[in-house]
């Protein structure tokens, strides 16, 4: 079966992907499409209707990392230099999954190592949102939010054929050297485009001048998308993304990199009728990922190679009538995750286990959703969802690793996950916005949570184990929030409060013994009667002179659970006020990013108390046109003053960069 | 409408169930893959005997079958009466010294269609010593026995401990392990026979020891939950079960005792896969 839809996908070797809007506009009127040409990423946040609004000149020495941290809400977990975990509102993983033009996508190591969002470059990247509520019912179950990416997609032009650009950049304080280039081509029935992205560093120097050893990395990414329009309303798209990490150190953690692969791919269809559009997508994507220790000190070295082959469909319907838009959706996907660990004791034969013991994920969903203008002031949002499947362990020593711990019986599980949303729009005066929002949701555990194996946390300390008996994580959530536009002034508040039955979190088991060297024992997931999650995230944007802007962007997050105890890896109150200027030719920006002291730790977790923190970012562009030719040159300097310093969310405590001065220059012709 | 459609022939797509083959019954083959030691007439009647061993004998438990039947008519003499007489003969010194080791006797096993005991070789062959291990056997026409020479080797981890008593230094003990015979990942069975020595020709089971046990895996320092200390069985043989949580190079801890008295408290089996 595998053979065979990898056999389906090789036919179609080079697949893509156009979003659903620029087709709409697309029917509507080709010609429009002259102007949609993004050089910057859009970051948008759907619950704030972008009011934060990013103007940087595009730079090659940007990270999809440094793009996920503009998001509203958004924080990231990092490990090191490379391929930050993105966090919304104090959650990660399964509970804020990533998804690559809506395709399911899971990383495959067991550490965390490979975020999916490590698997777009920035070249590649048309846009970053928060999908959620009635948004997120043609996406996935999470409990927190779909950290939904876009990539860039071929545009048809009538008066363009070619079109392309490369840059190239440096950063001082990792000795990172870049290339970059992208090219468009497009006729009046066929158009694709290409990019690819190389990054190389070195260990990089903390704030103080003090080098971070396992630093280093490596990155090779190249994407390819071709449209073609068959007919007056249909438009075929493939895309293909791959990606190759090598020699990728984590100083947070015990182990690094040798190569992390991805192979992305699909094709799709999207038909256009006259109040109503259909879109079929068929994807697959294989990531490999080998963390190995051969280049650190340790008692006894290992491998943990893991893989994780996700193949999906689905199916998505569009009508619009009268201010009433509904959709409908049906979702499959195929997932199948396997991590192995090899230890190899000097004079002793090696040890062989599992950490996920080969799991085949089934799922299928339906979900309907309907946005309805009920006056001229009042917006509802609503949707259901329900997703129903199984997780099965193909492998039968995985089968008996389970019942070497006392899991007897269990060979997987199977789950049926509804979920319900409401959102209420409502224009007070010309200006202003309330929006109140209400959902319940579910998720299943991830391959981690319910089959995971022994697999260390250096954090914590502990061996964690799965539970294939979980329930459900459960999460009802409130919103409210208020947004106002004026000619002058943008701003807006939003709250929110998450009361979360069954929330999964590890727990110790004394009566386990560790199975890592030197660990303090052995943490079995479980679901806590309930976990609360509230906060507020506001933003505000004054252009208050010719030219220039002030943006502030604030959010904050506090977690407790059942028993009053607080929430791990919960980011503290942070706020990035950024004051920029932008003419025609020139763009320049100082930034401050702060962080309160987060006190509100957990110990059992591994964690200590993080000092607040402030930033100094300053950056600079300058664009000059020659002939067709645009020239973009960027400066930045990031951290300016060498603090010394590391984020709450910093696995381990490990120091952020210090001060890094970043030079690139982008060349681009029409 | 259309669109119900495609929606609908897509989920049944999804939907349809794999097939999946059950697997065939395998015909019982009782000595197919296991070690033939001999063949030979009986001299009583027709009949022959053809003697089996799960392996290559070696120090520990061996599992010993003996096959008779009438070689014309092929029925098997299920009700005859065998007897195990293992010996070893050393030359010690220049002196001839010999000894038996603790045996179970065979009894029919009607499954199995053969005689079933087991001999527990407590030392290996060497130039100076030899096993012979001599069937005995009786009808109601006749007697006779068959006596085969057996090299028996020492495994590369050790099947047997001897030792003796901590509390009872006059009281030899030998312990051997008869189960997991093939080690795996999970749960195993794991079984003991205990013995005894009496007199060199007596090595009789010991039973009614308490024996607790602790897998360890000494180069991570973890054990692994959920184990079931072995019980007696009778005949000297104890039954529990033991957990591995991975491949590598485990140990198997063991404390025996009897009642309140001490037996050993240091004694570990080596199970490696």
């Amino acid at each position: 079966m595998k053979a065979f839809v990898s056999l389906f996908f090789l036919i179609w070797l080079w697949p893509a992907f156009v979003s659903a809007q620029s087709n709409l506009k697309s029917k509507n009127s080709s010609d429009s499409l002259q102007t949609y040409h993004l050089k910057e990423v859009v970051v948008s946040n759907e619950a704030i209707d972008g009011v934060i609004s990013n103007k940087e000149k595009a730079s090659t020495t940007a990270n999809v990392d440094d793009y996920l941290k503009k998001l509203s809400g958004v924080d990231v977990i990092n490990r090191g230099a490379y391929a930050a975990e993105p966090v919304y509102r104090g959650m990660s993983g399964d509970r804020a999954p990533v998804t690559i033009n809506n395709m399911k996508i899971f990383g495959a190591c067991t550490d965390k190592m490979d975020p999916v969002s490590s698997y777009v470059s920035t070249n590649n990247l048309k846009s970053i949102a928060i999908v959620k509520d009635a948004n997120a019912a043609k996406t996935m179950n999470a409990t927190a939010g779909v950290i939904a990416f876009k990539t860039k997609s071929p545009v048809f032009n009538k008066n363009k054929v070619w079109s392309g650009q490369i840059g190239s950049g440096f950063k001082s304080v990792n000795n990172e050297y870049n290339g970059q280039f992208s090219t468009a081509y497009s006729k009046k029935k066929i158009a694709f485009r290409a990019n690819g992205t190389y990054r190389k560093a070195e260990n990089y120097i903390a704030g103080g001048g003090k080098e971070i050893q396992f630093s280093q990395y490596e990155k090779t990414n190249l994407a390819f998308s071709g449209s073609f329009l068959a007919n007056e309303n249909t438009i075929i798209n493939t895309a293909y993304i791959f990606d190759l990490a090598q020699n990728v150190g984590y100083p947070a953690l015990p182990m690094d990199v040798s190569t992390a692969r991805g192979n992305i791919y699909s094709i799709s269809i999207n038909t256009f009728f006259a109040n109503s559009q259909l879109e079929a997508k068929l994807y697959g994507n294989n990531i490999m990922h080998v963390m190995d220790d051969s280049q650190r000190t340790v008692v006894m070295h290992m491998d943990m190679p893991g893989w994780s082959n996700t193949y999906g469909a689905f199916i998505n319907w569009q009508k619009e009538t009268n201010g009433s838009t509904w959709e409908a959706s049906a979702d499959y996907y195929l997932n199948q995750s396997r991590a192995e660990m090899t230890m190899y004791p000097q004079g002793e034969i090696p040890m062989y286990m599992l950490t996920w013991p080969d799991v085949q994920k089934n799922s299928i969903s339906l979900a309907v959703s309907n946005k309805k203008q009920i006056n001229a002031s009042l917006l509802l949002s609503m949707s259901a969802r329900v997703e129903v499947g199984n997780n099965e362990v193909k492998d039968e020593f995985g089968i008996k690793q389970l019942q070497a711990i006392g899991i007897l019986g269990v060979t997987g599980n199977t789950f049926l996950l509804p979920s319900i949303s409401a959102k209420l729009v409502s224009n007070i005066g010309a200006n202003t916005k309330l929006n109140f929002a209400a959902s319940y949701g579910q998720r299943q555990a991830s391959v981690t949570e319910g089959f995971g194996y022994y697999i260390f946390n250096s954090q914590d300390n502990f061996d964690y184990v799965g539970d294939p008996k979980l329930n459900p994580e459960t999460a009802i959530k409130f919103e409210t929030g208020v947004s106002a536009e004026t000619k002058t002034v943008k701003w807006n508040l939003q709250t929110f409060g998450y009361y979360m039955p069954n929330y999964i979190i590890g727990e110790y088991r004394p009566e386990y013994s560790q199975m890592t060297i030197g660990a303090s024992g052995v943490k079995f997931y479980v679901n806590l009667p309930s976990a609360t999650l509230v906060g507020f995230e506001g933003g505000l944007g004054w252009p208050f002179a010719k030219k220039m802007h002030l943006t502030t962007q604030l959010q904050y997050t506090y977690g407790i659970d059942s028993e009053n105890d607080f929430l791990p890896m919960i980011p503290p109150l942070k706020n990035t006020l950024r004051v920029s200027y932008n003419n025609k030719q020139w763009a320049g920006g100082i930034e401050l990013r702060t962080a309160l002291a987060q006190n509100n730790i957990r110990e059992i977790y591994g964690e200590t108390a993080t000092p607040g923190y402030s930033i100094l970012n300053i950056d600079a562009g300058y664009d000059f046109k020659l002939d067709k030719t645009l020239l973009r040159l960027s400066l930045q300097a990031k951290n300016l003053l060498d603090q010394y310093y590391w984020d709450h969310l910093d696995f381990n405590t490990i120091p952020s960069p210090g001060r890094s001065i970043n030079f690139s220059i982008i060349m681009s012709w029409e | 409408m259309k669109t119900n459609t495609i929606i609908l022939v897509l989920l049944l797509a999804i939907l349809a169930p794999s097939c999946q083959n059950d697997d065939d019954p395998i015909p019982f083959e009782p000595f197919k893959d296991i070690v033939k030691i001999m063949s030979s007439p009986t001299g009583l009647e027709a009949y022959k005997m053809e003697v089996y061993m799960n392996e290559d004998p070696f120090v520990g438990f061996n599992y010993v079958y003996v096959d008779i039947y009438d070689s014309i008519s092929g029925e098997k003499a299920s009700d005859w009466e065998v007897t195990y007489a293992p010996l070893m003969t050393m030359m010690m010194d220049g002196n001839i010294m010999k000894h038996t080791c603790p045996v179970e006797q065979p009894i029919y096993d009607t499954k199995l269609k053969a005689f079933s005991g087991a001999s527990v070789f407590i030392m290996p062959t060497t130039d100076m010593g030899n096993w012979a291990f001599e069937i005995k056997y009786k009808n109601t026409h006749g007697e006779g026995s068959v006596t085969v020479e057996l090299t028996v080797v020492e495994k590369s981890e050790p099947a047997l401990l001897s030792f003796l008593s901590e509390s009872n230094p006059d009281m030899k003990y030998f312990v051997a392990l008869i189960n997991p015979a093939t080690p795996d990942v999970g749960v195993n069975e794991f079984e003991l026979g205990i013995y005894t020595k009496e007199s060199m020709m007596s090595f009789p089971a010991a039973n009614g020891l308490t024996v607790t046990i602790e897998p360890e895996m000494p180069s991570m320092n973890h054990g692994s939950p959920d184990n079931v200390n072995p019980t007696g069985m009778g005949n000297g043989r104890y039954k529990g079960s033991v957990n591995f949580t991975m491949t590598g190079l485990w140990h198997v801890n063991m404390i025996i005792k009897e009642g309140t008295n001490m037996v050993a408290s240091d004694k570990y089996f080596v199970i490696e896969f």
